[in-house]
């Protein structure tokens, strides 16, 4: 046969007629290629980016939030329509409870009302009166019997349950898990704790409209974390890209630290600190996130801790005052015995502003309050100013955003996603002097006294995991949890990315991978088409020369290999030239949003170093590979049909048709 | 001093074979040693080589083509023998069958009756590999209308034979040399085809003919495309070759003049030998 630098002089040759025609094969197929490689150039680059900021962000850790799938009925019987059994349970309870409490009080010598004790059915107002009789009965929550049930209900789960924390760690052990940190609700009283604006107590919320200089949302909500005192103790590891470096107001410093959003500190102090809320420009963000640290930082704010106890003191004492400023003229009123003043100071004491009653009445508060000691149920009213001080911010991620924009998109990708509340890093917290940590007011610890929650203090609570790789996260999620509790999970655990939504990257790869199936399936037609349209007609139009060809003394597969030859050089030309264009969109998107991308990365991510120039270009995919051998093969296989026809003809006939 | 060995040819062929100098100043030395040994023979001493001996044989060849149902018999019990050196013209009206008879003996085409040996070889048994093989060394076509590669310089459309036949590049260059100065190309060794004249292609259509070496030439209507002055060139190249090779020529033609000039003319009419 030919020799293959023979057959490329020749098919060189070739490849100078038709130009034309060449030309705009070339052309045509290179475009659809072009549009294969820049899709897999920029993914791939994207891809790489988000995982290098991941990892660098994560500090080379993937964090799992494992979450026990509990069955809704240990969480207590819904208060509507209890079952006849249930109601039978219930009053059983409720007379146990009531003949304990009478013991009790024999025990400890103090009179005992059993009318004092809350009934755990209570009729139910809305109730149909033709119901059968237990469904007119409606559960009491507040009652104490009510919550014995919970419990027992909790504790009785917790026996047989399988979803404990030593159970997660022996499952998760076998992927690879490397830690577990509980994350831990400082305070879940909502407004216990008030964030004293300007120093002053705002004492709004005890009227009857509600804060009124709330920043409650249009749903009615309070955003604001500080306002609403809802603060969660996480271990520093997960919050240590939004820690910012000591300075000279955090030195020596006795405050409890906290990270607050970027959204919630423009909130609390942009006036104060003369910082506007976050610019839509990518550029003017990252300097705005420059400033909005650099001036934050070690700012610190004053709370006002007021327990249930203390709470209901103040709510009674402005309801009072309320109904003697309003009964003022009114001389049938009866002034109560006992007025108080409201605090004057931020956080003070209720002052009696007048005191007018008996010393039976007197005896008898002093008596109902040894009740409550001697059964357990007395609350102190307690009042603590707490400082807390900002030592990080972290920007919020939108977890629904389903708009399609760059910036929406990269901070769906990379934004924090620890939650709600802000957050007091655990370990920084742990080095508070005892004076500060508040330890009777602050829960830090799934086992602290405070602790009520039998789940928890069971060890079946949120648990945040910790891999070293992705693949194991992502192989344990899939594994042994469900992603959601709304798809009727069968799994112990709901299992989902924490931190960052790093499976957001599956998710883009998975959606890119299907665009390329689709896309190279339809390309790979067309240009099969193009090609061999092409093709048969270079060869119909060289069947002269072929003859001539066989005629000088080519065999047949001298021409197949000639024409091989040519159809890959067609093939290495819609090759290079789909490459370079490829190359040149990719390097055209890295250039028009590569800083902006960056930009928002950074803003998205919270860090400002440590971290490269976001990329859209990378070529380190075998996907470039297989296609770039699906262009050279789509050339052959193009090519083969009429190069068959061709050379099965008889050269005579091809000379005789000149 | 040989001709090869003037120094402008000498750079064109360095052209010729671009990054490889090297090969080409072989090729080139070779040319040289070669002109001056028996291989190829001056010009200017003619070595005519004609005896008795047959090198085609045609005997009671027919060819019948079908042309939708009907059939046409383009030559009708032929037989008809070369001599080793003979320049023989193939003469007769359009569709008389000359050209039929001349792809018969070039082995393009095959008989539907009868028996064709060129050079001591059966060609009807000849496989279809076998026979391009047959083509490529025993024979050389030249053609009416030239049929050169419109992109290859003169040098390379004359060396393409040579590829077919995994003939080394130095020996190639070394007989594209000698054929260039045969047919006095070469000073145009570098240019494409549409730089020459029709005269001038036709001759190198004859060296492309003459690579590898051929004991036959078939020509069909070589001067058709010609004036006569350049007509005229041809058939002494003809003869010329024949003289210093001792190449059997056959040629197509209806130019009795031209008829007039080979050894033997060979009329046809209607397929049949007249």
């Amino acid at each position: 046969m030919i020799g293959i630098a023979d057959s490329l002089i020749l098919a060189a040759a070739k490849l100078r007629s038709k130009r034309l025609l060449l030309l705009s094969t070339i052309v045509v197929s290179g475009l659809l290629f072009a549009v294969l490689f820049a899709v897999i150039i920029v993914s791939n680059g994207i891809t790489k980016s988000v995982n290098g900021y991941t990892y660098v962000a994560l500090n080379g850790k993937y964090f799992v939030k494992a979450t026990p799938v509990i069955p809704q009925d240990v969480y207590g019987p819904s208060r509507l329509n209890p079952s006849p059994d249930l109601v039978n349970a219930l009053t059983v309870l409720q007379t146990k409870y009531i003949a304990d409490q009478k013991a009790l009080a024999a025990q400890l010598k103090i009179p005992f009302d059993p009318a004092t004790i809350p009934q755990i059915l209570v009729p139910d107002p809305f109730s149909n009166k033709s119901s059968p009789e237990a469904s007119k009965l409606m559960i009491n929550f507040d009652s104490p019997v009510y919550q014995q049930y919970v419990q027992q209900l909790q504790q009785n789960y917790a026996k047989t349950a399988k979803n404990k924390l030593s159970d997660l760690k022996n499952t998760a052990s076998r992927y690879g898990a490397v830690s577990y940190n509980q994350n831990i609700q400082a305070d879940t009283s909502l407004l216990t704790m008030t964030y004293l604006k300007d120093g002053k107590e705002d004492l709004s919320w005890l009227s009857q409209t509600g804060p009124a200089n709330s920043d409650a949302s249009i749903y009615g909500y309070i955003t604001s974390s500080v306002r609403n005192s809802s603060y969660t103790f996480v271990d520093n590891a997960l919050v240590q890209r939004f820690i910012l470096p000591s300075n000279a107001k955090r030195k020596d410093s006795t405050a409890i630290p906290v990270v607050i959003t970027t959204k919630e500190a423009i909130g609390l102090f942009g006036t104060q600190l003369h910082i506007g809320p976050q610019p839509s420009n990518a550029m003017q963000q990252v300097t705005w996130l420059k400033t909005l640290q650099d001036k934050i930082n070690g700012i610190t704010y004053t709370t006002c801790y007021r327990n249930q106890a203390d709470s209901t003191a103040l709510t009674q004492a402005a309801q009072t005052l309320t109904d003697v400023e309003a009964n003022k003229n009114n001389k049938s009123y009866s002034m109560p015995s006992l007025i108080y003043s409201l605090p004057t100071t931020a956080c003070g004491d209720l002052t009696v502003r007048s005191d007018t009653r008996t010393q039976a009445e007197k005896d008898q508060v002093t008596q109902q309050d040894a009740i409550h000691k001697a059964l357990g149920t007395y609350q102190a009213p307690i009042h603590q100013l707490m400082q807390f001080q900002i030592v990080g911010v972290m920007p919020v991620a939108p977890q629904t955003d389903t708009t399609t924009t760059l910036p929406t998109f990269l901070s769906g990708l990379l934004g924090a996603q620890y939650g709600v509340g802000a957050i007091i890093p655990a370990q920084m917290y742990a080095t508070l002097p005892a004076s500060t940590q508040y330890k009777d007011i602050l829960q830090n610890d799934s086992t602290s006294i405070h602790n009520t929650d039998v789940l928890q203090k069971a060890g079946i609570s949120e648990t945040i995991v910790a891999f070293t790789s992705l693949d194991q996260a992502r192989t344990f999620m899939s594994t042994e949890g469900c992603s959601s509790v709304s798809d009727n999970c069968d799994k112990l655990y709901i299992l989902e990315p924490y931190g960052i939504n790093y499976l957001l990257l599956d998710t883009l790869e998975s959606v890119i991978a299907t665009i390329l199936r689709y896309a190279f399936a339809g390309v790979v037609g067309i240009a099969i088409i193009i090609v061999w349209f092409m093709m048969s007609r270079v060869i119909a139009d060289g069947r002269r020369e072929t003859a001539v060809f066989r005629a000088i003394g080519a065999k047949r597969r001298d021409i197949v290999s000639v024409y091989l030859v040519y159809s890959l050089g067609v093939a290495i030309r819609i090759l290079l030239f789909s490459g370079i264009i490829g190359v040149a969109v990719a390097f055209t998107v890295q250039y028009l949003f590569g800083s902006i991308a960056t930009n928002y990365a950074k803003a998205a991510y919270g860090v400002l170093s440590q971290v490269s120039d976001f990329g859209f270009v990378d070529f380190d995919s075998y996907l470039l590979w297989y296609l770039a051998a699906s262009i050279m093969i789509i050339g052959i296989i193009a090519s083969l049909p009429p190069l068959i026809r061709n050379v099965r003809r008889n050269p005579i006939d091809d000379m005789r048709e000149e | 001093m040989p001709r090869a060995a003037n120094s402008k040819q000498v750079e064109d062929f360095i052209k010729l074979f671009d990054g490889d100098s090297a090969s080409a100043i072989a090729a080139i030395k070779n040319a040289t040693k070669q002109d001056q040994s028996t291989v190829a023979p001056s010009l200017s001493v003619p070595t005519r080589v004609v005896n008795d001996e047959i090198v085609i044989s045609v005997d009671s060849v027919t060819r019948m083509y079908k042309v939708g149902k009907l059939k046409s018999k383009a030559l009708n019990a032929v037989s008809m023998t070369v001599r080793r050196g003979e320049f023989v013209a193939l003469t007769g009206a359009s569709g008389s069958g000359k050209s039929t008879l001349l792809q018969l003996i070039g082995g393009l085409d095959e008989p539907t009756q009868g028996l064709i040996a060129v050079d001591g070889v059966n060609i009807n048994q000849l496989s279809d590999t076998a026979r391009s093989e047959f083509r490529n060394k025993t024979i050389g076509f030249v053609f009416q209308f030239f049929y050169l590669q419109p992109f290859l310089k003169i040098a390379k459309n004359i060396e393409v034979p040579g590829m077919f036949a995994h003939t080394s590049k130095n020996d190639r260059i070394r007989r594209v040399h000698e054929l260039l100065q045969i047919v006095g190309l070469d000073e145009q060794a570098l240019y494409l085809p549409k730089q020459l004249s029709g005269g001038q292609i036709q001759r190198v259509a004859i060296a492309r003919a003459l690579l590898n070496n051929p004991k036959i030439l078939l020509a069909d209507e070589p001067t058709g495309n010609l004036d006569s002055a350049n007509s005229e060139i041809i058939i002494n190249l003809f003869k010329r070759i024949r003289d210093q090779f001792g190449t059997t020529v056959v040629i197509v033609t209806h130019n009795p003049e031209i008829a007039m000039q080979a050894d033997r003319e060979i009329h046809l009419q209607d397929g049949v030998i007249v």
